[in-house]
């Protein structure tokens, strides 16, 4: 475009000849060149084929009195200053050319060349600004329609003055309903009311200000939005405001969700019994559950930075110890049940398990997490139990100086008697009388009775004291053993024994041993009055978790409302002139079993025999 | 029978009553004689060591000792310890004559080297049967260490 020299087209029904002489009487130059056309169906050709810098349309009023051409001319080439030369000088003509999109309309014997090359460059100067500022306006348009964030202009008393597309899918409302409502009125839940008329005020007076909050739509439904509340100013104008929404339910919904599961697992470590806690690969203690507060004294806040090494109430902690632990950690390894102690302010001491694993980031040892457990109350049971097992090992000590002095202290006394009474008897010779004899004889009896209880006692503490050795073994093969070495007392006896196959039973085979001898002799003890004596051995399988073996016997039985005596120390169910026996037999038999975790029981009938049960835990 | 007269027993039993009913055992060999019964271990180890009131003893030791476990001042387990502790009198033959059937006593008199051990029965004739069987093995079938000598 040459603005010094602009090339014009003039469109123009009458000659333009006569036109451009009677505005130049002077005959002075003009600053344009120009091309002519006589009708407006040929400007339109021309426009559009060649760039002019302007058009002048000399109109007819008669010929164009609505200026439906001006319409014609700016819509083929909006970008082309227009300048209207009326022959009517008429003020609404003027202004409905303007409105229409001319740059300026002259009225025709009112102006000469100096006014109509003026014009000419205030037109094209006119048409550049209103140019560029369409321009501007299209780029802002353009924003603001397109976006996908919800924009909201409101003047400088919160009226709405416009909104885009994105704030009509947002919150519903279209623009010709709510321009110039108050927009706090329409889109602000109420019990966010204030918070939103702080917002406006805010930006109004000049800050963009941001905001996660809540907003309504037009139904009512509310949405999680983020704000973004920012100025318009023109000079020191305070025009309005920008609203911009950005829907963030999905985030916030996120964010919920991360919150529950957050809170949920701050119950867990917070509602648990022991102490979770963190520390860095200094040992400080990066994080602490407030419980910690149970035991140390100090607040979960109080304690975050210090090293945990200051808590933990050891002499040999502290230094060396505590870097080593460290270096355990640093290395990867996890501590597993290490016990400590913990001093809390008030200086009481607590025993404390700890269990941590360490914390790795990019393959590298942060820290560690773990958990501190308060076993007070454990250690306290353990002491006790210590201070029991101490004390029944004092009474187990007690109790052997109690088997020596019945061990050698009263068998001493009986062994005398016996002694004197037999050198009595002998010096006295045969010739005294018979009644002396008896009692000679019951004293020396009885003094061999106390001897045989005294060591029959000992032998059921001995059992019970012995050290026991469990292994597996067979049964059948020791029962065995022990008929062939009974055979001397079943001599001239007619035994029939019946000893089945027996599962491997788990037990100390000495102390076993006693339990099958004790329990064979007695059989054969109370079969001596039969005629034919059947013992029979066998498993009872009805019991997964134990052997049960059966030795029964048709001997004389006893009678089954004494069964619990049965077992107990020097308890018998016979005569002794009936059957020898101390009544010793069967409460080591008792209290072998027991020691095993086994039990023990008969079943029996007088004159039917009896039955007894010995039941085994299997090994596991 | 000229050496018949040392070949002594060391019987050492604080009880009286089992000194007398073992002399009465030992008498069924006419042993009784040839006994010296100590009251504890401390006189023990002065008859053997002829201290004190055994100064004059002839320098001869006893072909056996008969050793009580349960004695007043030096009990039986130390006197065995220090006979087989002492060079010349670790050869002499002990045997442990007591009440006590504690396995305890038994397996501790052995581990210091006692030679028998014998718990008195409290039937007497059976007693009896047991404490001949001892003077008849010790003494009258066993061969004695060289008197007074021990083995190097």
């Amino acid at each position: 475009m040459n603005l010094k020299n602009p090339k014009l087209l003039i469109i123009s029904e009458n000659p333009v000849s006569d036109f451009l002489e009677s505005i130049n009487p002077e005959n002075l130059e003009f600053v344009f060149t120009y091309d002519v056309c006589s009708s407006l169906t040929d400007g339109i050709e021309k426009i559009c084929s060649t760039p002019y810098d302007l058009v002048l349309h000399i109109n007819n009023h008669s010929f164009d009195p609505d200026f439906s051409s001006i319409g014609e001319i700016t819509s083929t080439a909006p970008e082309i200053p227009l300048i209207i030369v009326s022959d009517l000088e008429d003020q609404k003509i003027t202004s409905e050319a303007l409105r229409q999109g001319a740059q300026d309309c002259l009225v025709h014997g009112q102006f000469d060349i100096r006014l109509l090359n003026r014009a000419i460059w205030y037109a094209i100067e006119r048409k550049k600004t209103e140019r560029d500022r369409e321009v501007q306006k299209a780029f802002f348009q353009q924003l603001f329609e397109k976006s996908p964030l919800a924009i909201v202009i409101v003047d400088n008393k919160d009226k709405v003055v416009a909104i885009n597309h994105g704030f009509t899918q947002m919150f519903q409302f279209k623009q010709d309903e709510i321009r110039g409502l108050k927009i706090n009125d329409l889109i602000v839940p109420k019990y966010l009311k204030e918070e939103a008329t702080s917002l406006s005020a805010d930006s109004l007076q000049g800050s963009i200000v941001y905001a996660d909050t809540i907003r309504k739509r037009k139904d009512g439904w509310l949405v999680d939005v983020s704000v973004l509340g920012s100025p318009i100013k023109l000079q020191n104008e305070k025009l309005g405001v920008y609203g911009m929404y950005t829907d963030i339910t999905t985030r916030k919904k996120t964010e919920r969700a991360l919150q529950k599961s957050e809170e949920k697992f701050r119950r867990f470590v917070e509602g648990s019994f022991d102490i979770i806690y963190e520390i860095n690969n200094h040992g400080r203690i990066t994080y602490a559950a407030p419980n910690i507060e149970r035991i140390t004294g100090y607040s979960s806040y109080e304690i975050l930075g210090k090293p945990i090494s200051d808590f933990l109430f050891e002499e040999q902690f502290s230094g060396k110890r505590m870097r080593d632990i460290l270096k355990n950690f640093l290395s990867g390894k996890s501590l597993v049940g290490f016990e400590s102690r913990v001093m809390n302010k008030s200086g009481d001491i607590s025993y404390v398990e700890i269990n941590a694993t360490p914390i790795y980031e990019d393959g590298k040892v942060i820290g560690s997490q773990g958990i501190i457990r308060d076993i007070t109350r454990r250690k306290a049971t353990e002491k006790l139990l210590l201070t029991k097992t101490m004390e029944l090992e004092a009474a187990n000590q007690e109790l052997e100086s109690f088997s020596y002095s019945v061990s050698h202290d009263l068998r001493a006394p009986i062994r005398h008697i016996a002694g004197f009474i037999t050198l009595m008897k002998k010096n006295l010779g045969d010739d005294i009388d018979k009644k002396i004899m008896r009692y000679i004889n019951l004293i020396a009896e009885s003094a061999k009775k106390m001897g045989d209880l005294i060591d029959d006692l000992l032998g059921f503490s001995r059992m019970s004291r012995a050290e026991m050795t469990k292994i597996e073994f067979d049964p059948g093969i020791l029962i065995k053993e022990l008929i062939d070495e009974m055979k001397p007392e079943c001599e001239n006896r007619n035994i029939h024994w019946k000893v089945s196959p027996l599962i491997k039973i788990y037990g100390d085979p000495v102390l076993m041993r006693q339990v099958f001898f004790n329990l064979l002799s007695n059989a054969i003890k109370y079969t001596s009055t039969r005629q034919r004596a059947v013992i029979e051995i066998k498993n009872i399988d009805s019991d997964p978790d134990n052997n049960i073996i059966s030795i029964k016997d048709n001997g004389v039985g006893f009678d089954e409302k004494y069964a619990d005596k049965l077992f107990g120390v020097f308890q018998r169910l016979h005569d002794k002139d009936e059957f020898e026996g101390t009544g010793i037999g069967l409460a080591i038999v008792k209290r072998i079993i027991i020691r095993h975790g086994g039990e023990v029981r008969a079943e029996s009938k007088i004159n039917s025999g009896s039955n007894f049960f010995i039941s085994l835990p299997k090994k596991k | 029978m000229a050496a018949w007269k040392f070949k002594r027993i060391l019987f050492a039993e604080d009880s009286e009553n089992d000194v007398e009913l073992t002399l009465e055992a030992l008498d069924e060999y006419k042993l009784a004689n040839s006994v010296d019964v100590v009251q504890d271990g401390e006189e023990a180890l002065d008859y053997l060591l002829r201290r004190g009131k055994y100064e004059d003893r002839p320098d001869e030791n006893p072909v056996v000792i008969l050793l009580d476990l349960k004695m007043p001042k030096l009990d039986g387990l130390d006197v065995l310890r220090k006979i087989k502790e002492h060079d010349k009198l670790k050869n002499i033959p002990v045997v442990i004559l007591t009440s006590s059937k504690l396995e305890e006593d038994i397996v501790r008199s052995y581990n210091l080297g006692a030679n028998g051990y014998v718990v008195k029965p409290v039937d007497f004739i059976e007693f009896v049967e047991a404490i001949k069987k001892i003077g008849a093995y010790w003494v009258l079938s066993n061969e004695p260490p060289p008197a007074g000598r021990a083995m190097k």
